[in-house]
């Protein structure tokens, strides 16, 4: 039959390649799509507290001191310390509020409540490493990210002429140790998600990415009220000393 | 075709069909339904007379030919002459053959061209179009008889082959060499008809031909079919040309061209995906 | 600040920017170098044949024939050129896709090399065609010929120089200060990559492709089903040499343009894609061997054709490659440079016997380009280079842009 008709060969060549157009222009949303993160995790700022922690270690400046309950001073040359809440904690809980603010003027003791972090009715209680008086408090504290490298210029609650510098802060963490601390913490900090995950059957997607150890950045965003207590008293309270 | 199609694909299912049958089935997407036209010529009838180069130059405005054929000088077609006879010294004596394109069944010219200007009409004269060309050359890079011819001196150049006179079988006449022919060495009808015919010739005066029909399977089978006394490379044919037709060369790359279009784009993401992704932060360079 | 003062800044910046392309487009630098005065008259002879060639026909400056329909200007302008200008696809690939940052400092470079390669030796496919204006019947669709080996490559060269395009313009859109559509070209990057990566290698492999069909008249040496996969595996080392010799001339030419530690960076990059080049053409010999042996024709090896076809395996091939390897071992950048010439050559010979010098190798007239061809291919390189010198005095190409050039923004903002 061949042999008698004209038979092309080639006949269907251009519909294939209109085929591969449409693949080639298909492929580009099915990919994004493909690797967009999934509902669950789909939170503004998907990192991990990996992260955040690796650019906090490294990255804590000379002079400045953390706290174990999450805080930490710096003491400017004008002599007064600059008191702030550290990022591991703020990168646990993604974009928060800062309440209960202590006005300008009033006299903190090491150990005080000087601020309440809070997200949606959940909250954090937070303690200042050192005692003194409040010179100024910083409205703008919030809106800059822990994970900035001006975090420690910026991101301060407030500057207080302190009162018992040298001895307290003989007590807080500084250089290598911060940062091998905070690494410990981190540690348990997997552990804890873990665990409170299985205890209150949340599906472990919403924190541990698939690698097993990343977190999601933001991750006590997704637990409940409950979480936060356990969280205040594994991380702030059982860690203050005295 | 359609009823082809689907015995194919019972078959298939049911019997597993051979691999053979599976590729002229399924790789003739688009059958035509009309018979192609061939022309038989015959070289033991030919008497050199060049009627048909008259009839040729006179069909297609061209200048009448010069010289004449002599034996043993080869001449080729050129822009101006789309058809030439030549003589042969042979064991049977003089030879005369007219040359001209062959009109492929698959024709490589045509399947080389990029603007579709070389084109096989579905009734079996290949025909080069004007409007279309651009001038590229690549079929006459792929005539495996180097038949398309281009006007190199002139800047409006054009290519010219033989029609098979595409423009008289339109108007319902016959190609023009075939008109004036003295003595009936060119026929001209259906490639089906005239394969009988040649069958037919050779097998009532089995001496007087060589029982061969150059042009049945060459290049995968032409439109233009040869009948001689003697074997034909004797009379300036060459023998060794293929017995697939020329497309089928390239077949092997067109086809795997989709494919490709399809898994490198998709190989190359997720190359880059497993390589990119322990950065997830990286921008690249900051301005 | 108001409304109508943003529009009249705006104003003032689209005008300013005008002022500047003016001032760029102005020649930089000496004007009677050597390669200038060797360049112009050379590419003012060129520019005077391609009149003739349009005037009378390419009858009057070619000695094409109705044999041999492809000469000089599609062999070597065209499936030479574009095999040297594989560099960019491979570089693209193990930059971007591969994620071997430490090539980044060349990309650029490459990829606009690449560029200009497929501009200028694919645009001599223009002043092959004979009937050059349509040449837009296969692009706009009245005609498309897809059988066609040469419809698929015609449109891969085009796509391909959109998609280079895409990948150097960063480069210009620093240049002109335009942030914003730096960003938005960047983000297409990857896309356009991937996408040039793909018809990278369908052009190269079809580029060979062409010649399919030619079974008949090329030297049975040469000719094989597999000259696509050839072409294909030789442009990786053709374009790599190509970076290489090029790069080493550039970063010459161009030095007060590179910092000092680019220029030592650069040779750590040379012993690299030198790795990959050797690599690459370990593969090729064996490929080469393979064909042998599949196509049968090692008794062809004692005939004339034969020595030849070895003193392209032998001398250009493997030669190269030992060189490169040496090179690495021994950490000498010279035999690199060598080496990578060697293999240019060898890439030319290669593609030259396929096209040139073993198609119709048995014809009584053989075709030898005329003076003039050659003069054309000559002019049409040395404008290539006129616009990649006229490129990398004013773009970011080599270095990043604050080393030498306020961004536009400033010098408005001076002007005002
Ligand atoms: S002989 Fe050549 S020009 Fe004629 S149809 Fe065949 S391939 Fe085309
Ligand atoms: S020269 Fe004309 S007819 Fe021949 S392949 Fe090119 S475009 Fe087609």
């Amino acid at each position: 039959m061949e042999d008698f008709v004209h038979v092309n060969i080639f006949a269907t060549k251009g519909i294939e390649y209109l085929v591969v157009i449409a693949f080639l222009l298909a492929i580009i949303p099915f990919w994004r799509y493909l690797n967009s993160p999934g509902r669950l995790t789909a939170s503004p700022v998907v990192s991990s507290i990996q992260d955040a922690i690796q650019k906090m270690v490294g990255s804590i400046p000379k002079g400045v001191f953390l706290d174990p309950t999450h805080s930490w001073t710096f003491l400017e040359p004008s002599g007064s310390a600059r008191v702030g809440v550290d990022n591991f904690l703020l990168a646990a809980t993604g974009p928060v509020n800062y309440s209960e603010l202590r006005n300008t003027g009033d006299k903190i003791t090491r150990g005080d409540v000087i601020s309440v972090l809070e997200k949606e009715g959940k909250q954090l209680k937070v303690y200042s490493p050192i005692s003194g008086t409040i010179e100024r408090s910083n409205r703008k504290a919030s809106n800059v990210n822990s994970s900035d490298s001006e975090f420690y210029d910026q991101g301060w609650l407030y500057k207080v002429r302190p009162t018992n510098w040298k001895q307290e802060v003989g007590r807080l963490l500084f250089a290598r140790k911060a940062e091998e601390w905070i690494k410990a913490e981190f540690d348990r900090l997997k552990d804890f998600f873990a665990f409170s995950t299985g205890k209150y059957g949340y599906n472990p997607e919403m924190v541990i990415l698939q690698d097993g150890g990343a977190l999601a950045e933001q991750a006590l965003d997704q637990f409940p009220a409950e979480i936060w207590v356990e969280f205040q008293a594994e991380f702030i309270d059982a860690n203050k000393v005295d | 075709m359609s009823i082809n199609r689907r015995n194919f694909l019972k078959t298939l299912g049911v019997t597993g069909t051979s691999i053979i049958g599976a590729r002229s089935l399924s790789a003739s997407p688009s059958v035509s339904t009309v018979e192609m036209k061939a022309v038989l010529i015959d070289t033991t009838r030919c008497m050199g007379c060049q009627s048909c180069e008259y009839a040729c130059a006179e069909a297609n405005d061209l200048p009448e030919p010069e010289d004449y054929p002599e034996v043993d000088v080869n001449r080729a077609t050129t822009t101006e002459q789309l058809t030439v006879v030549n003589g042969y010294d042979t064991s049977e004596g003089e030879i005369y053959v007219k040359k001209q394109c062959f009109h492929c069944n698959q024709p490589a010219c045509d399947a080389a061209c990029l603007t579709k200007a070389m084109h096989k009409t579905d009734d079996g004269p290949v025909i080069w179009r004007e409007e279309k060309c651009m001038g590229c050359r690549y079929c006459m890079v792929s005539c495996p008889f180097e038949v398309p011819k281009f006007e190199y001196d002139s800047p409006v150049p054009s290519i010219r082959k033989c029609t098979m006179c595409y423009d008289r079988q339109q108007e319902g006449e016959i190609p023009a060499c075939v008109e004036n022919c003295p003595n009936e060495a060119i026929a001209f009808g259906t490639r089906r008809e005239l394969l009988t015919e040649a069958r037919r010739r050779i097998s009532e005066s089995p001496d007087q031909y060589y029982n061969y029909i150059y042009g049945e399977k060459e290049a995968g089978g032409t439109g233009v079919l040869y009948l001689a006394s003697v074997p034909f490379e004797e009379v300036g044919f060459d023998t060794t040309v293929q017995k697939e037709s020329y497309p089928e060369k390239t077949k092997g790359f067109l086809y795997s061209v989709p494919s490709i279009f399809v898994l490198w784009p998709m190989m190359l993401l997720g190359l880059y995906k497993s390589t990119n992704d322990k950065e997830s932060e990286d921008t690249g360079d900051q301005a | 600040m108001s409304q109508i003062e943003t529009v009249a800044s705006a104003e003032a910046q689209a005008d300013s920017r005008w002022r500047f392309l003016l001032s760029e487009l102005k020649p930089k630098g000496k004007i009677f170098t050597p390669f200038n005065i060797v360049s112009v008259p050379i590419i003012i002879l060129g520019l005077i044949i391609i009149f003739i060639r349009f005037w009378k026909g390419l009858g009057a400056v070619t000695n094409l024939s109705q044999t041999v329909p492809w000469g000089l200007w599609i062999g070597f302008d065209v499936v030479t050129g574009v095999a040297f200008a594989g560099g960019a696809y491979v570089l693209t690939f193990m930059v971007y896709v591969l994620n071997l940052k430490k090539y980044e400092p060349i990309v650029r470079v490459t990829v606009l090399n690449g560029f200009l390669a497929y501009l200028f030796y694919a645009g001599a496919l223009l002043l092959d065609l004979g009937r050059p204006w349509n040449v837009i019947n296969p692009i706009i669709g009245n005609s498309f010929g897809t059988s066609s080996v040469l419809f698929l490559v015609a449109w891969h060269f085009m796509l391909y120089m959109l998609a280079t395009l895409i990948e150097f313009s960063p480069a210009v859109a620093e240049w002109l200060g335009m942030e914003r559509a730096r960003r938005i070209l960047k983000g297409m990057t990857i896309g356009a990559v991937i996408f040039g990566i793909t018809l990278s290698t369908l052009h190269q492999s079809g580029l060979g492709a062409l010649y399919l069909m030619a079974v008949d008249k090329i030297h049975p040496l040469w000719y094989t089903e597999f000259i696509p996969i050839l072409f294909f595996v030789s442009s990786i080392f053709a374009g790599l040499s190509m970076v290489i010799f090029e790069g080493s001339i550039t970063y010459r030419v161009f030095s007060e343009k590179v910092s000092d530690k680019d220029h030592k960076h650069h040779d750590k990059l040379i012993f690299g894609m030198a790795k990959v080049c050797a690599g690459a053409m370990f593969a090729y010999l064996f490929l080469k061997l393979l064909i042998l042996v599949h196509e049968q024709q090692w008794a062809l090896l004692s005939t004339g054709f034969g020595a030849w076809y070895l003193l392209e395996i032998v001398g250009f091939v493997i030669l190269p490659m030992i060189l490169f390897i040496s090179s690495i071992k021994q950490h000498n950048l010279v035999l690199s440079k060598i080496a990578a010439v060697l293999t240019l050559v060898g890439i030319i010979l290669n593609r030259l016997n396929i096209t040139v010098i073993g198609f119709h190798w048995d014809a009584a007239v053989r075709y030898v380009p005329t003076w003039m061809e050659i003069v054309v291919t000559l002019a049409i390189i040395f404008i290539e280079i006129w616009v990649f010198r006229w490129v990398i005095l004013r773009m970011p190409v080599l270095s990043k842009l604050s080393k030498y050039r306020k961004p536009l923004t400033h010098q408005i903002n001076e002007a005002e």
